[in-house]
C-alpha cells in the first residue's frame, strides 16, 4: 500500500493527538487520579500507535506502543502517575514532536527512541510483568452484564431466543477494523439484535481495540450458521460462540447475579436503540467535520465577495425599474447573500485553543526551569477567529507569557515574604468584544517599576534626562514596545535580550490589532491584545484623493479634521498644524502618491492618522465615509509599492488601493 | 527556402494556436495557453509610485490584477484608447497581469515550422521580449515572449522591432 499521499494527513492528525496528550498529560499531574483523562490519552496513544503502523514508521509505531503499556498501566491503576512517570511521559511526548518532524529520516533518532523506549519499559516493570496484559483493551477479557442487559436477555430467552457470547477475531493485518466491525454488526441484524459489545461501540467505531471484540446477542439462529455467515466477512479470521457467562440459556437459572461495578450502562443503552440505532453511532463522529484545503476556501471566499460587490449593483438596478415582483426577488436575493458572506467568512474562523493548547506545557516548563512555582489559567479558549490571525498571534503571545514567567512572576521565597502565595498565578484570557477579540494576559508578579525603566532608558541613551523627567507612567510603560529596551537583570535564553517586545508590537500591528501595557506596582502587570475578527475585512474611512478613491484602515484613523489655509504653519520648511496644542506634520496625500494635485480649496479636510507612535495629518480632497471592504493582496507583479497595503473592491465594482499608513508616514 | 521546406519534413509538430493582436499596425501574438481571456477595457484604477508601463490595476471576478500598457512598454507613441482597445489576460510567473492593446484580431494556427527565431539581423537590437517571429502567408507575427514583459531592465527599442522593409522580403522568399 502506498501511503505517501496520505503522509500530510497523517501528520496533521498526529499533532492534533500529540497536542491532546500534552494537555491531558497536564492535567494528569495535577490529578494523578483522574480516569477519564487516561482513558483519553490511552485511546490517543493506541490511535497514534495504529496509525504509524499502517504509515510504516515503526519508531514511531514503537514508541507509542511502549506509551500505550505504561497508560494502560496507568489506568488499571498497578502503577501511579507520579512526577517521574509523568516526566518520563513528557520525554516522550517530545520525542515523538521530534520524530514527526523528521519522518523522513527514519533512522535519525534510534537511539533516543532506545533509551526513552527502555525507560517506559522500566516503568512498566515498576508495576508488573510485561506483555500479555500490555495487549489488554478496555476490560475485553471480561465480560459484565448489568441489571438492564440480564433483565433484556432474560425477557428474550422468555420469548424463546437464546443468548449467545461472540468473539469475533480479526486478521492481525486488518486496516480498517471499525468498518469491519460494522459489517458484524449489520450481518447480526439479520440474526437477531445486540445486547452488548465490549469493547463498546463508540470505542469500536474509533478502532480502539486490538484485533477481537466481543457481544452479546439474542437470537433464534444456529451456531453453526452465525459462525459461518460472520466468516463469510472479509479479514475475520475466526468465531467463537459460546455461551452467555453467568447464563446458560435457559430461563431457569436467570437469579440476579451481584454485579461488581456497572460502568457500561450508557454503552449498553446505545447499543440496544432501535434496530438501525447502532448504524447512526458508528457514522456519527466520522461525519462531525472535514478537512478543506484553505486554497478551496480562499477561493470560496473570493467567489462570495464577488457574489456581493455584484449583488449591490443587481439591488441598485432593481431601485430604478419595475415590476414589484423583481424588486422583492432582488431584495430576496440581497438576504441570501449577506447569509452567505456571513456563513463563509465563518468557515475562516478557527478557536483560539489552537494556539493557547501549547502554552500550559511551555509554562510548566519554563517556570520549572526559573525555579518557580506557576499556575497557567487559561480562559476563553472557544473563542473565534480568523484562521490567519490565529496562525500568526502564537508567536507574540509566547513572548509575552514568558515575559510574565521571566519577569513578572517572583521566585517562591520572595512571594512567601510579600504575603503572596508561593504559587503565581498568570491568567491567559480571550474574549469577544465588538468586532474585536480581546486577549489578557496578567499575572500576579512584582509589576513593573517605571522609576527603573526611565533610569535604565536614560542610560541606555534611548531618552534624555529631561525627557525622561516629563514623560507619564504611561509613556513610560510604552517603553517597553521600544527597540533596544529591556529590564531584565538576568538575560535568559529567550525573553529578556531586549528584543521580543517591539516584536510582540510590531507583529500585532502588522495585523491591525494592537498592545497595551498596565501595571500595579507589586501587585501585577496586564497585557491587552486586541486583535480584529478577521483580516479578510477590516473597518476603513474611503477618501478621495485627485479624482481616485483610497481606503485608510479605521485602526489608523485618530480624528478627522477640517483646516483653514491660514491655520497651517511652516517649521523647517515642513507643513504643520496645531492640535489642541500638540504639532502635526502634514502630508499633502496626492503630492505623496505622486498624482497630479488637486483642489487648492481654503478649507482643508485632513485625517489624522498614527502609526508607531507618530501622529500625522494627512490632507485628502474628500472624505466619504466607513465601510467595511474586503481585503485583496496585489499581484506579486506589483507587490512592495511604499504606502500601498493591498486593495479592494467598491461597490461599483471598481478597485480602489488600501493605504499603510505606517509606511506613508 | 530549402532549409525551411526541410524543416517542415524533419519535426512535424503539433499546430501552435496563437491569439494576434495589434499594436500600432504591427502583428503580434502570445500563445493560446497563457490566454486567460479577453476583455473590453474596464476602469482601471491607477497605482502610483509604479513602473510607468503599469497602467493601474483592475477588478477580475473580484481578484484584483495589475495591467501593463503594451504601448508604453514597447515605447510607442501614446495614443488614445479607441474602442476597440482590448485587454489580454495571460498568466505569467508572478500571477496573472493584463496587457493592452490596440486591438485583438483572431485566433491564429500556426505550424511551429512556420516560426523563425527572432531575426539574428537586427543587430543591436534587445530581442528578449520575442520569442519569434511567424509566418502566416505574406504576415509576419511578433510573437511575444511572455516571461520577459514584466522584468524592467529589458528595454524594447520599438523602431527595431518594425521589421525594415528588406527583412521583411528576405522573410517571405
Amino acid at each position: 500500500m502506498d501511503t505517501s499521499e496520505y503522509r500530510d494527513l497523517f501528520l496533521a492528525e498526529a499533532r492534533e493527538y500529540l497536542q491532546g496528550l500534552n494537555i491531558a498529560l497536564l492535567e494528569l499531574e495535577s490529578n494523578p487520579a483522574n480516569r477519564e483523562v487516561l482513558q483519553e490519552m490511552f485511546r490517543a496513544a493506541h490511535s497514534l500507535k495504529g496509525m504509524s503502523a499502517t504509515m510504516g514508521y515503526q519508531q514511531l509505531a514503537n514508541l507509542t506502543h511502549q506509551m500505550e503499556n505504561v497508560l494502560d498501566f496507568l489506568r488499571q491503576g498497578t502503577l501511579r502517575a507520579d512526577r517521574d512517570v509523568a516526566n518520563i511521559l513528557f520525554e516522550s511526548l517530545d520525542l515523538l514532536e521530534l520524530l514527526l518532524g523528521r519522518l523522513d529520516e527514519p533512522a535519525a533518532c534510534l537511539e533516543q527512541v532506545d533509551r526513552v523506549v527502555g525507560k517506559l519499559r522500566a516503568a512498566c516493570d515498576g508495576s508488573m510483568e510485561e506483555d500479555g496484559l500490555a495487549e489488554n483493551t478496555a476490560g475485553a477479557d471480561t465480560l459484565l452484564l448489568d441489571e438492564f442487559e440480564k433483565e433484556m436477555l432474560r425477557a428474550g430467552c422468555a420469548s424463546g431466543e437464546r443468548a449467545r457470547h461472540l468473539e469475533v477475531v480479526l486478521d492481525a493485518s486488518c486496516l480498517l477494523k471499525s468498518v469491519r466491525a460494522y459489517m458484524v454488526f449489520k450481518l447480526l441484524e439479520k440474526f437477531g439484535h445486540l445486547v452488548k459489545a465490549v469493547p463498546g461501540t463508540q470505542e469500536l467505531e474509533e478502532e480502539q481495540f486490538e484485533d477481537r471484540f466481543q457481544l452479546v446477542i439474542l437470537t433464534q439462529a444456529a451456531d453453526e450458521t452465525i459462525r459461518a455467515e460472520l466468516l463469510q466477512i472479509a479479514e475475520v479470521a475466526n468465531v467463537l460462540v459460546r455461551d452467555v457467562p453467568e447464563m446458560d440459556g435457559t430461563s431457569a437459572s436467570l437469579e440476579p447475579v451481584v454485579t461488581r461495578k456497572v460502568e457500561l450502562v450508557s454503552e449498553a443503552a446505545i447499543v440496544q436503540d432501535e434496530a438501525n440505532g447502532e448504524r447512526k453511532n458508528i457514522r456519527r463522529s466520522a461525519e462531525k467535520t472535514i478537512r478543506v484545503e484553505t486554497d478551496k476556501l480562499d477561493k470560496l471566499i473570493n467567489l462570495v465577495g464577488e457574489l456581493v460587490v455584484n449583488r449591490t449593483r443587481v439591488v441598485e438596478l432593481g431601485r430604478i425599474d419595475v415590476a414589484a415582483e423583481l424588486v422583492s426577488a432582488v431584495e430576496q436575493l440581497d438576504r441570501i447573500t449577506t447569509d452567505l458572506q456571513s456563513a463563509v467568512m465563518k468557515l475562516r474562523m478557527v478557536p483560539i485553543k489552537q494556539v493557547f493548547d501549547r502554552f500550559p506545557r511551555m509554562v510548566r516548563d519554563l517556570s520549572q526551569e526559573k525555579g518557580k512555582k506557576v499556575n497557567l489559567e487559561v480562559r476563553g479558549e472557544e473563542t473565534e477567529l480568523d484562521r490567519s490571525i490565529v496562525n500568526q498571534i502564537g508567536d507574540p503571545l509566547v513572548h509575552l507569557l514568558r515575559n510574565s514567567v521571566d519577569h513578572g512572576i517572583e521566585p517562591p521565597g520572595e512571594r512567601v515574604q510579600n504575603g503572596k502565595p508561593e504559587e503565581g498565578t498568570i491568567i491567559l484570557e480571550a474574549r469577544h468584544e465588538g468586532s474585536y477579540v480581546l486577549i489578557r494576559v496578567s499575572d500576579d508578579g512584582r509589576g513593573i517599576a517605571t522609576g527603573e525603566m526611565l533610569q535604565k532608558a536614560v542610560q541606555k541613551g534611548l531618552l534624555s534626562s529631561a525627557e525622561a523627567q516629563r514623560m507619564s507612567d504611561e509613556e513610560t510603560l510604552r517603553l517597553i514596545f521600544r527597540n533596544g529596551f529591556s529590564t531584565a537583570e538576568q538575560v535568559t535564553d529567550i525573553s529578556g535580550r531586549g528584543v521580543g517586545m517591539d516584536a510582540v508590537k510590531t507583529v500585532i500591528e502588522s495585523m491591525n490589532g494592537s498592545v497595551e501595557i498596565k501595571t500595579s506596582p507589586g501587585e501585577g502587570t496586564r497585557f491587552y491584545v486586541r486583535l480584529p475578527l478577521t483580516l479578510a475585512i477590516i473597518k476603513a474611512l474611503l477618501v478621495e484623493v485627485a479624482g481616485e478613491i483610497y481606503a485608510i484602515p479605521i485602526e489608523a484613523i485618530r480624528e478627522n479634521l477640517y483646516v483653514a489655509h491660514q491655520d497651517i504653519k511652516t517649521i523647517r520648511g515642513e507643513k504643520v498644524i496645531n492640535v489642541r496644542s500638540e504639532v502635526l506634520p502634514l502630508i499633502y496625500l496626492g503630492e505623496m502618491l505622486g498624482m497630479k494635485t488637486g483642489s487648492s480649496e481654503e478649507i482643508l479636510s485632513v485625517v489624522v492618522v498614527e502609526a508607531a507612535d507618530r501622529k500625522t495629518g494627512l490632507v485628502v480632497d474628500v472624505l466619504l465615509g466607513q465601510q467595511e471592504i474586503v481585503i485583496k493582496s496585489l499581484s506579486r507583479a506589483v507587490e512592495g509599492i511604499r504606502g500601498v497595503a493591498g486593495a479592494t473592491v467598491l461597490g461599483n465594482g471598481r478597485v480602489a488601493l488600501i493605504l499603510d499608513v505606517s509606511s506613508l508616514i | 527556402m530549402s532549409s525551411l521546406m526541410n524543416k517542415t519534413e524533419e519535426q512535424p509538430q503539433e499546430e501552435l494556436q496563437l491569439v494576434a493582436f495589434f499594436l500600432q499596425g504591427e502583428e503580434f501574438a502570445v500563445d493560446i495557453q497563457r490566454v486567460r481571456e479577453v476583455l473590453k477595457l474596464p476602469p482601471i484604477t491607477p497605482l502610483p509610485q509604479s513602473l510607468d508601463f503599469i497602467e493601474g490595476v483592475i477588478n477580475l471576478r473580484g481578484e484584483v490584477i495589475p495591467v501593463i500598457d503594451l504601448r508604453k512598454r514597447f515605447r510607442l507613441a501614446d495614443a488614445a484608447k479607441s474602442e476597440k482597445a482590448r485587454i489580454i489576460i495571460v498568466e505569467i510567473d508572478e500571477g496573472m497581469v493584463g496587457l493592452i492593446v490596440d486591438s485583438v484580431t483572431e485566433v491564429l494556427h500556426l505550424n511551429p515550422s512556420a516560426i523563425e527565431p527572432p531575426p539574428r539581423r537586427l543587430a543591436g537590437t534587445r530581442t528578449e521580449f520575442i520569442s519569434g517571429v511567424g509566418k502566416l502567408g505574406d504576415r509576419l507575427i511578433i510573437i511575444l515572449h511572455l516571461e520577459k514583459i514584466l522584468s524592467a531592465e529589458e528595454q524594447l527599442e520599438m523602431e527595431h522591432l518594425q521589421l525594415a522593409e528588406p527583412e521583411r522580403l528576405a522573410l517571405n522568399r
